[in-house]
């Protein structure tokens, strides 16, 4: 049993050495892997946040009022921190903010200049989207370091910065709850879309279909149908999970659930179709098992899932746009946090389907219908 | 099991397969150099030559797996290059590789090719149960196809490919890697299909043996072209000389004998095969019999047996193809799926 040859254990690790040598195109994903993580991950979940979107409504004229925006103007100008902009009322602050439009509402009262002239605390009111944890952690922690740290005089340090959730308290795991949704599509579509594809082809089982009268669209559209099939059950499965872990109540009701599900199946069949015109030509199984780690940090990270898109570079944001992740995470998270109806999330099905289309144009034109 | 029953090769229909001139190039290598012949309606043709000589794209060109580089190739009067959907309902095929999903039943994997054919449920059914009896497999159509033997698989595949009633059947060395009983099953199979008429069978092999039983005419190919044509006894008759007599003796042969067979007219070579047998390579059709014997007498030997062995499909195959091995490498690496993976 413990028979052991250093020519024999050399031979083997010869052969091993050798194939490596023979398929160094694996090698690539493997040494490109790490590269991407760094890059992508590094952008994705460790940058500073920018350019958040961030209301100010101004119902007082006073001079605390002014020294309240010229301080948040100072954080949009010196980080770039907030894109600052004013409206008129609190209604249509408020009614912005839940179509996502703003991340915070800031709300300076009437009687704002008053209260810090009599030396009382004036009230600044901050309502957050806390359906985006993060961007509302960072909003509410930039607003009292530059209120109370504030060193004009003794009328800015008497600001009182107050929080409100306008979605209510959230847990941290119930704002996960859209991520790993998309994850868990994200792997059906590499399991079905790409795994299983190319190993039915190196099986045969694909010549064996190309000798009947199926067409490249009945092949790709039949393949399409059973791994979005999977998708939604592994999906629906995992949803009602999350929701029971996370302790999410279905504001909407069993609207909310079949938006849910229109959302998980757009976003699997947009990850399945991209998945089978990567692997229309692969042939070797062993290609979307080595692609299988880039393509999950180059689709999910940058889809908003763990940290907001605001804090990524133009060309972060850019990748981020042309994958359907973002979209289905940014409508689950306002379905599910949110409660919203059809409407605030049509744009992103919108794009989610037209992803799809678009993806099942080039599949069944790139997918070989001959040897 | 087939659509028609009229026996025999129909030499007055329109032929099954014409290929004109028929030419696959891979870059600079040309895997098949202007093929031309026909296949009339109910023959089982075979096409016979060693690896790498140009069948299986033959094969793949007729089944419209593989796009021809030029010439002309009608499958029951279908073009396979602009007509390739229409000529897939009309052939049904079995691959050179095992591309049986070994997920689905035996009635599973029926019952959905019946459906790629768009074939209605009862004609389905029907059509599958006839099958699955004809190749034995009625015991085992319940069970996944990955529980089942070499055989068994190659089975399901002739019932698979016949699902359509098609009128041009296609094997691709259809019994390789079989055992015996399997390969004579599979035989049987293709000789009852045969016996019902109609159907065309085009058979790539490279067992003589299987050629010889099977098939009515033969193509021999090698280096991309036909080197030979025709039926298999008339392929044994073109090859000069080739007729064997071996003569066993009760005595020992000696040198002189051996001299005076060789003179003998009839007989291009004598040699001595052990000390009590002369081997002899005749020229011609008749064997001269009368002559030995006389030759024999004539020393006072005296004679065991003669047997005369006749050229088989073997020696007609290495007659056109020479002996020299056809290594090729496609320049791609093939890979089995493990079946873990599977």
């Amino acid at each position: 049993m413990y028979e052991f040859k250093f020519s024999r254990m050399l031979a083997v690790a010869e052969r091993d050495l050798r194939r490596f040598r023979r398929n160094r195109a694996f090698m690539v994903p493997m040494v490109l892997m790490p590269i991407v993580y760094l890059v992508i991950l590094g952008q994705a979940m460790g940058g500073d946040l920018h350019h958040l979107p961030i209301a100010l409504v101004n119902q007082d004229h006073g001079p605390g009022a002014v020294a309240v925006q010229a301080r948040l103007q100072t954080l949009e100008q010196s980080r770039s921190l907030f894109r600052l902009a004013n409206e008129p009322d609190p209604a249509t602050a408020l009614a912005r903010l839940r179509q996502g439009d703003y991340k915070a509402v800031v709300m300076v009262p009437a009687d704002f200049s008053a209260d810090i002239a009599r030396g009382e605390a004036a009230p600044l009111g901050v309502v957050l989207d806390n359906t985006d944890n993060t961007a509302a952690n960072v909003i509410e922690a930039e607003l009292r370091r530059a209120m109370a740290g504030a060193t004009g005089g003794p009328m800015v340090a008497s600001i009182d910065v107050q929080r409100v959730d306008v979605y209510g308290h959230k847990e941290f795991t119930q704002y996960l709850v859209p991520a790993v949704i998309a994850l868990a599509l994200f792997f059906v579509a590499m399991l079905a879309g790409g795994i299983i594809l190319v190993d039915d082809r190196a099986r045969g089982i694909h010549e064996g279909y190309f000798v009947t009268p199926l067409s490249a669209l009945d092949l790709v559209g039949g393949l399409t149908l059973s791994a979005t099939t999977l998708a939604m059950i592994i999906g629906t499965v995992v949803l009602g999970a999350a929701l029971l872990i996370a302790r999410i109540p279905l504001i909407g009701g069993l609207q909310t659930l079949l938006l849910c599900e229109c959302a998980m199946a757009l976003l699997g069949l947009g990850l399945i179709l991209f998945m089978f015109t990567l692997m229309a030509r692969v042939s070797n199984p062993m290609m979307p098992r080595a692609l299988f780690g880039i393509l999950n940090v180059v689709t999910f990270f940058p889809s908003g899932a763990l940290y907001p898109t605001e804090s990524y570079p133009g060309w972060l944001q850019g990748l981020s746009m042309v994958f359907p992740m973002r979209y289905a995470v940014h409508a689950l998270r306002a379905l599910l946090l949110k409660g919203v109806g059809p409407q605030a999330v049509a744009l992103d099905f919108g794009v989610m389907g037209g992803f799809a289309l678009l993806w099942l144009v080039l599949a069944a034109t790139f997918f070989k219908r001959t040897l | 099991m087939s659509r028609h029953g009229n026996g025999a090769p129909n030499g007055d229909a329109p032929p099954a397969i014409v290929v004109e001139k028929l030419t696959k190039k891979f870059g600079d290598f040309v895997a098949d150099d202007e093929l031309t012949f026909s296949v009339a309606q109910g023959e089982i043709f075979g096409i016979l030559g060693p690896n790498g000589a140009g069948k299986s794209t033959l094969i793949r060109m007729l089944n419209t797996l593989v796009v021809p580089t030029s010439g002309r190739a009608l499958v029951m009067g279908k073009d396979v290059r602009k007509q390739a959907v229409q000529v897939r309902a009309e052939i049904g095929v079995i691959p050179q590789a095992n591309t049986v999903d070994g997920d689905l039943t035996a009635w599973e994997s029926l019952d959905i090719y019946g459906k790629f054919y768009g074939m209605p449920r009862k004609e389905r059914h029907a059509r599958a149960l006839e099958l699955l009896a004809a190749v034995d497999l009625m015991e085992w159509k319940d069970k996944a196809a990955g529980t089942y033997s070499g055989g068994m698989r190659r089975r399901l595949e002739i019932a698979r490919g016949l699902i359509n009633r098609p009128n041009v059947f296609i094997l691709d060395e259809p019994t390789t890697g079989l055992d015996p009983q399997s390969r004579r099953v599979i035989w049987e199979l293709l000789e009852r299909l045969r016996g019902e008429g109609g159907l065309t069978i085009l058979i790539c092999t490279h067992y003589m043996d299987e050629a010889d039983r099977l098939c009515d005419r033969l193509a021999i190919v090698d280096h991309g072209k036909i080197a030979a044509l025709g039926t298999p006894r008339e392929l044994k008759a073109n090859v000069p000389g080739q007729d064997i007599l071996t003569v066993n003796f009760i005595g020992e042969v000696d040198d002189a004998l051996v001299a005076a067979l060789k003179g003998l007219p009839d007989v291009k070579e004598a040699a001595r095969d052990d000390p009590h047998t002369v081997r002899l390579i005749l020229q011609g059709d008749i064997a001269p019999v009368d002559a030995i014997v006389e030759v024999v007498r004539a020393r006072h030997m005296r004679m065991k047996s003669m047997t005369l062995l006749e050229p088989t499909l073997e020696d007609v195959f290495i007659h056109y193809t020479g002996r020299a091995l056809r290594d090729t490498a496609t320049g791609e690496y093939s890979y089995d799926v493990p079946k873990f993976m599977r």
